[in-house]
């Protein structure tokens, strides 16, 4: 599953966000071909804006 | 009558003459004081320890405010003053959201001190005339206007009797009466309210700034706590700054270049990442709605959910297509962010303006969740019509939108009725009767006067008058020290529900937004965790109030590489900026520890002036049950699965054959509770006691042990 595909099912629609996969960041550019392994340690940080 | 006819009306009170002088590293080194029972106008110094301990802004205000009252000064006594202070950083034009005001006063609302923030130009206008705070006390006789010149160096209150009070009109004829011609009317800002300010305690005050491309008076609220009402009750009905041209380095700072440096940095950031962040550029704040919606944090029907089917009604879309695009929307000069997004041309449907086609400032993500959805209006024309009679009626669209949800779930339930309204269907989605409670509120009549109280009073007129329910209404009027709360369901974080409810001034989201943090990326388990985030937040937040910054520019985008730091949520790389920008202003230079500490002197300050006041304890930090979690079953029922869970894995209940009304009250138990040991862990963080007041040994840490303050809390360890 790609870190797009998580975000979608997540419904995970705020843009402000840190992916990282087992302490390793994702970039942005990189949501839609990143793979995530299987039991992988999968981080969302969702970051502050508004307010 | 032409504003020629209308200024040749005007009766001078009086007029004072000042020596025109120049801004040194952001100050201007001297403050101005009115009085207008006396009508008497003075200069007073800025001291080195104001500026050591207050640093400016709302430092400043509070400062002020505490010299000029005595502790039982209430709100429309005539030595409350409405302090307004733009803070050392305010006036550049090179780093985005430089243009802010402070201001401060007594609350009608809270009987507390209310601060709020604004942009629109009177700030940074009053310090280029020659004053870092504008101090005005006591009350007219007659309505007047108090006019500074910053291109003759005088101050004049004149009688206006003939200019209209609602904003958009009044803050268009004083920049007509004032300008010297249309290319100078930018240089002319006014400060206004209206006439529900003066009917009700939702009083906000409208700063004004002429945009050149559209040529028209755009206007910004100074919204929360009822300032707009305390403008009115003195019989103000505007102030005016007048600045003689707007230089590139007004401030006279110590180091430009480090300025410009920060600041095209920044632009760079906006120019290349904002359509795909928060698209502040396009939709505001307003970027906000359907995010908040799919989190289940927009209030809908007075807090009870925090979603909705009609969410595509306010989609940030709908408000795309509405706002003028392709103009530049800052409030401030040099804002790259420009998020001051605006309407054009939108007709209005009622009230006494009824077919004029406005300028509409907004609306902006609270005004959408306030007017729209808290109040189940999924309807976009509604909201814009709303919000501009909020406007120029002076009142706060939070506050209305809050208080008018929650008018519209004691109809719900029967504890008034059309009788008891006078004949209005408070049903939620009505927004026919919603316009009309405004439109009362404005002509100072009907269930209007009622509903202009604020949430706080109108309890006690419900249970007086028509035997409510107390318990119920302590519960589902989402209030906290007589403040309405801001539009973000708090149910399922602990640590914004202490952001909200431990704030200084009452429930308004500028000190802390921690909902994601805490409920959606569990950053922040601990009590110590959320303490922690409880004593940074609000600290680092309150530094942008002192300043004159706007603290958008902070968060709502990021630079590519955030992600790649160590605390992403700081946004360290702006952190730096802001340091350096200080210290370009200023000649001081300070690091990251002491931007905190500079803000605890203040904060710790203001919580010691509520003391003093009779507030400022641990009790009045109490929050309504609403924004912990279900007072009702159906609130409960809704969200079933997520509660059943909660009791059985966080606080191991055994639910099994229990009926939604126990498990209301076992969830209840269980939340009251994390919310006490909530406030235990925070006080301490904060260095204060048990009851909220901060120890002696923590404000002589802080050097905040000033004789006044060391009277009031010494009682109190």
């Amino acid at each position: 599953m790609t870190i797009n595909r998580i975000l979608e099912v997540m419904n995970y629609t705020f843009r402000m966000l840190v992916v990282k996969v087992n302490d390793e960041l994702v970039k942005k550019e990189n949501y839609d071909k990143f793979i995530v392994p299987k039991n992988a340690d999968v981080k969302i940080i969702h970051l502050i804006s508004g307010g | 009558m032409s504003v020629n006819e209308m200024k040749a009306k005007h009766k001078l009170l009086k007029e004072y003459s000042y020596k025109l002088g120049k801004i040194d590293k952001g100050y201007a080194n001297r403050t101005l004081y009115v009085n207008l029972s006396e009508n008497e106008i003075k200069e007073k110094p800025v001291t080195q320890l104001m500026k050591d301990k207050f640093i400016g802004g709302k430092g400043f205000g509070l400062k002020l405010l505490w010299d000029a009252t005595k502790p039982n000064t209430n709100w429309d006594d005539p030595e409350n003053e409405i302090i307004i202070s733009p803070g050392p950083v305010a006036g550049i034009t090179q780093y985005a959201g430089a243009g802010k005001s402070l201001v401060v006063s007594i609350s009608p609302l809270t009987n507390i001190v209310i601060d709020s923030n604004v942009g629109g130009y009177f700030g940074p206008f009053l310090k280029f005339a020659g004053f870092d705070a504008l101090e005005v006390q006591g009350k007219a006789k007659e309505d007047v206007i108090v006019v500074i010149d910053g291109r003759n160096g005088t101050i004049r209150i004149e009688e206006a009797p003939t200019e209209a009070i609602d904003s958009h009109i009044l803050a268009e004829q004083l920049t007509d009466m004032y300008a010297e011609s249309e290319a100078k009317k930018n240089l002319i800002s006014v400060v206004s309210a209206g006439m529900a300010a003066e009917n009700s305690q939702i009083g906000v005050l409208n700063f004004s700034f002429y945009d050149k491309k559209r040529k028209k008076v755009r206007l910004k609220q100074a919204g929360r706590g009822g300032i707009g009402s305390v403008l009115r009750n003195k019989k103000i009905k505007a102030l005016v700054a007048i600045a003689t041209k707007i230089e590139s380095d007004p401030n006279n700072v110590v180091d430009m270049k480090a300025i410009q440096e920060c600041g095209t940095r920044f632009n760079k950031e906006m120019r290349e990442l904002d359509d795909d962040q928060c698209r502040m550029r396009k939709e505001g704040t307003a970027h906000l709605v359907e995010i908040m919606n799919d989190y289940d944090l927009l209030p809908t029907k007075n807090f009870k959910y925090g979603s909705h089917k009609d969410i595509m009604n306010i989609h940030s879309s709908v408000w795309r297509s509405k706002f003028t695009q392709n103009i530049f929307d800052g409030c401030w000069i040099g804002c790259t962010m420009a998020c001051a997004k605006a309407v054009d041309d939108f007709e209005l449907q009622t009230g006494h303006y009824k077919g004029d086609k406005v300028i509409v400032d907004g609306p902006e993500y609270e005004t959408v969740g306030g007017l729209g959805s808290n109040c189940e209006i999924f309807d976009a024309d509604h909201i814009i019509e709303a919000n501009f009679y909020c406007d120029t009626y002076g009142i706060d669209t939070i506050s209305f939108g809050t208080l008018t949800a929650f008018l519209m779930e004691c109809y719900e339930n029967g504890i008034i009725d059309k009788e008891k309204t006078g004949g209005l269907d408070l049903s939620f989605g009505n927004k026919d009767a919603v316009m009309e409670l405004m439109h009362q509120m404005a002509r100072g009549e009907g269930f209007g006067l009622i509903a202009g109280l604020g949430i706080r009073k109108i309890k006690k007129y419900f249970v007086e008058n028509f035997g409510a329910d107390e318990k119920f209404l302590n519960d589902i009027g989402m209030e906290n020290k007589g403040l309405e709360y801001s539009q973000y369901v708090s149910k399922e974080s602990l640590a914004q529900q202490g952001g909200y409810a431990m704030t200084n001034k009452g429930p308004q989201h500028d000190e802390a937004w921690l909902i994601f943090m805490d409920m959606v990326n569990n950053q922040i388990p601990t009590f110590e965790d959320k303490a922690e985030a409880l004593h940074y937040f609000p600290m680092f937040r309150t530094w942008f109030g002192l300043m004159g910054l706007c603290k958008l520019p902070w968060n709502d985008v990021e630079p590519a590489d955030n992600a790649e730091t160590d605390e992403p949520a700081k946004v360290p790389e702006h952190v730096q900026n802001y340091l350096t920008v200080f210290g370009a202003v200023t000649g001081i230079k300070i690091d990251k520890e002491e931007m905190i500490r500079q803000s605890e002197r203040v904060y710790n300050f203001q919580r010691v002036f509520n003391i003093r006041r009779g507030y400022g304890l641990r009790k009045h930090d109490a929050q309504p049950y609403r924004a912990a979690g279900p007072v009702t079953m159906e609130e409960y029922e809704s969200r079933a699965d997520r509660y059943d869970k909660q009791l059985i894995e966080k606080f191991n209940e055994n639910i099994e054959g229990k009926s939604s009304i126990e498990k209301v009250a076992i969830l209840r138990k269980h939340k009251e509770g994390m919310y006490e040991q909530l406030l235990d862990s925070v006080y301490y963080r904060r260095g204060w006691n048990k009851n909220g007041v901060p120890k002696i040994e923590h404000l002589k840490d802080l050097g905040m042990d000033l004789p006044e303050v060391l009277e009031v809390v010494s009682p109190l360890q």
